[in-house]
């Protein structure tokens, strides 16, 4: 069969699986968008406000179903726009195919009109990238986009099409679905040397990030904590990954995390971190890092091991198929005094308690959301203190059920990834919870979410300041608050109105139950105003450089 | 902490961009680049790129394990001490006083380099050697007059049976 580039480009992305491409046209993608009017019956295409929020959509459609997310954009400023969502999801290892026109062949050199070096610009935030020079190369292209982008540790992958190459006829043969390279195998003598160490351990703690919920591994984990009553936290990448009502669960580790996740770090004698990446947030003091404790790290990605921590029995391979092989040599332990240790501990020193009276905090209303929401409801969110309080209230009940730029923190992020997310979950509740900073960011995509009638629910945390770095300007900077009272004077319930959404506000407390629930009905886009406190700071905190020893736990 | 020097010999695939990608991890990551060579193999479709970095064990361990997710890298071999075999190519152009020509052929020919008029009184100067050995050819060329020099990075194989391809 002759097609045309874009005919098998758009072909060559339904062979690999994809329904579904959130993008925005221009000059360098007319051919494409031209083929693509032709199967708008096989691929759904969103068109976002922005090509920023396409990228953002791709990862919070990714990142909420498993599933690759797809973004297109056209030459020069498309392309640029890109640049901060495909960053977000190489961060977080999110497996995402952003596509990018480029001016034709003939053009490309010569600061052509949009020409920009894409492929340049993304190399440190891709797994990789190609540049597609000849037709007939293409569909093997994105076969192998896909691949790369969902094989071991996933991330993000860009192919760059000139226009000439778009235009370009040549014969097509569907080429199959591609399939995920082989993990790593696990080295026989580092399982029998983990094996004895978990043996040997009275203290033992989990720590789980992101690459859990990658690698499937969620019912696994649960399973071997309970097996061998480990308890378990969790980094910001591994929330959900635990159900929050499960008894050894601890909750969030690290700067932000609960006083008894820290705690336990500092008295385990064994860590088994899963997934996971002893980052700064998490290990802000790398050498006093669970210094008592022997680390046994599980990654796929062997690049990990001993990057900030030194690991004493490093673990290569699938977190799934590992947890698995552990606990057909471990069968049963007791850890009850480790465990009663840290019951203890919890229920005297928990996360701070929301303040009384009539005003909102947003502890209490973000602890409470999940009643109103049921187990099924994805939380996206932006970056701050909003994103903070979330991942230390909010009860996640299932995997993937929180969405959130964890590694590069890009405020702006989440409208994005809920539009994202309730597209490919449109049966579900999607709320993204948001802060006045963020939200002015990137609220453009509103737009998008009304005219492709996605029912998010837009929970705006007011305080008219720029909360995070005002805590750390109250904290570390003796309250010179530079630039962070921002003042804005826009008015939410309007904003959501000229939009054609709905819009509420909340000021007090007694209005929480009646808005939300008036939303929830809707299903509708919506934005809430939900005025809170500009002094309220998130706490506890360690401070950046500092071990959990040094947490403060503020008021 | 002990620094470490290490010469790593890299098979990458030979199309455009792939030196970009590893000079850009080398940067992105803070690693150091003493020297590099890049050139075609015996299989066109590989090319040979050899750096000399050095660091810390722990991040030379980095080095190799980050360079390894590249999807073009193909194998990397770090290259022992022991098997070291690398030569460098230096070109230096001389300027030769009348008075001291027979003393300037005569140290070329001992050092087993290269020498060719291209002026009167001005030689270019080549010699392939051990970076050790190139770097104290130039400083015995300093009691000429040194115009101008340029030297390669040094390409290295291992003196030993195996090759990049058991590392694949």
């Amino acid at each position: 069969m002759m097609l045309n580039g874009s005919q098998i480009l758009i072909q060559a992305l339904i062979d690999q699986g994809v329904d579904t491409i959130f993008g925005y046209p221009g000059g360098s993608v007319l051919n494409i968008y031209d083929a693509l009017y032709d199967k708008q019956d096989q691929i759904k295409h969103v068109l976002t406000s922005h090509e920023q929020g396409a990228a953002h959509a791709a990862d919070g459609y990714a990142r909420s179903s498993g599933k690759t997310g797809v973004c297109l954009a056209t030459s020069g400023p498309g392309a640029t726009n890109l640049v901060t969502g495909i960053a977000t999801a190489y961060m977080d290892s999110v497996p995402i195919v952003a596509i990018t026109g480029n001016v034709s062949s003939d053009l490309i050199g010569r600061d052509s009109f949009q020409e920009v070096d894409i492929a340049g610009i993304t190399m440190p935030i891709t797994k990789h990238n190609f540049i597609v020079h000849d037709v007939k190369e293409l569909a093997e292209t994105v076969r192998l986009a896909f691949e790369i982008a969902n094989s071991n540790r996933p991330g993000p992958v860009l192919i760059d099409i000139p226009k000439d190459v778009s235009a370009a006829v040549c014969e097509y043969e569907a080429l199959p679905k591609f399939e995920k390279r082989p993990a790593p195998q696990l080295n026989a003598s580092d399982r029998k040397q983990a094996i004895a160490a978990i043996k040997r351990a009275k203290r033992p703690l989990i720590y789980a990030g992101g690459g859990v919920i990658c690698a499937d591994a969620c019912v696994e984990l649960l399973e071997y904590s309970k097996r061998t009553q480990t308890p378990i936290c969790c980094s910001a990448m591994g929330l959900s990954s635990v159900p929050y009502d499960y008894e050894r669960y601890l909750g969030m580790i690290g700067m932000h995390g609960t006083p008894v996740a820290n705690y336990a770090t500092l008295n385990a004698d064994l860590v088994i971190a899963l997934g996971a990446r002893f980052s700064d947030r998490v290990a802000g003091n790398r050498e006093a890092f669970a210094q008592r404790a022997t680390i046994i790290h599980i990654d796929i990605d062997a690049s990990e091991i001993s990057k900030n921590v030194p690991c004493d029995i490093p673990l290569i391979g699938d977190a799934k198929i590992i947890l698995k092989q552990l606990m057909e040599a471990i069968k049963e332990q007791e850890h009850k005094e480790w465990c009663d240790t840290l019951q203890d501990f919890k229920t005297k020193i928990g996360l701070p308690k929301a303040a009384q009276g009539d005003r909102v905090d947003p502890r209490d209303f973000i602890y409470t959301l999940h009643q109103l929401l049921g187990d099924d409801a994805i939380i996206v969110t932006d970056v701050g203190q909003h994103q903070m309080i979330t991942a230390q209230y909010y009860q996640f009940a299932k995997p993937r059920s929180f969405i959130s730029s964890c590694g590069l923190g890009t405020m702006g992020y989440g409208l994005g990834a809920a539009i994202g997310a309730k597209t490919a979950h449109p049966d579900r509740p999607v709320v993204l919870i948001s802060g006045d900073g963020s939200f002015h960011m990137n609220m453009n995509e509103m737009a998008c979410a009304v005219s492709q009638h996605l029912g998010i629910i837009v929970l705006v945390f007011n305080n008219s300041v720029l909360g995070m770095v005002r805590q750390w300007q109250s904290l570390f900077y003796q309250k010179r608050y530079s630039q962070t009272s921002i003042h804005r004077r826009t008015d939410f319930v309007k904003l959501a109105e000229a939009f054609g959404a709905n819009g509420y506000r909340i000021t007090y407390r007694s209005e929480i139950d009646a808005v939300m629930k008036e939303a929830i009905a809707s299903n509708k886009p919506c934005i809430i105003d939900c005025i809170i406190d500009p002094d309220d700071c998130v706490y506890p905190i360690i401070p950046p450089g500092k071990g959990a020893d040094d947490i403060i736990y503020g008021n | 902490m002990n620094q470490k020097k290490v010469v790593l010999s890299l098979l990458v695939l030979n199309h455009f961009g792939v030196l970009t990608r590893v000079t850009n991890l080398f940067s992105s990551r803070g690693y150091n680049i003493i020297s590099l060579s890049v050139g075609e193999t015996e299989n066109p479709k590989f090319s040979r790129i050899t750096i000399v970095t050095s660091g810390e064990e722990a991040i030379i361990r980095q080095i190799k394990l980050q360079c390894a997710k590249l999807e073009d890298v193909k194998a990397i071999q770090e290259v022992k001490d022991q098997e070291l075999y690398m030569r460098e190519v230096v070109l230096v152009k001389v300027k030769v006083n009348y008075m001291k020509e027979e003393d300037f052929i005569r140290f070329v020919d001992a050092n087993q380099a290269i020498a060719k008029q291209i002026d009167q009184q001005l030689y270019m100067v080549e010699m392939c050697a051990s970076t050790q050995s190139v770097d104290a050819f130039i400083d015995k060329l300093e009691m000429f007059e040194i115009v101008e020099i340029v030297r390669t990075g040094g390409c290295a194989l291992a003196m030993s049976v195996g090759t990049v391809y058991d590392e694949q």
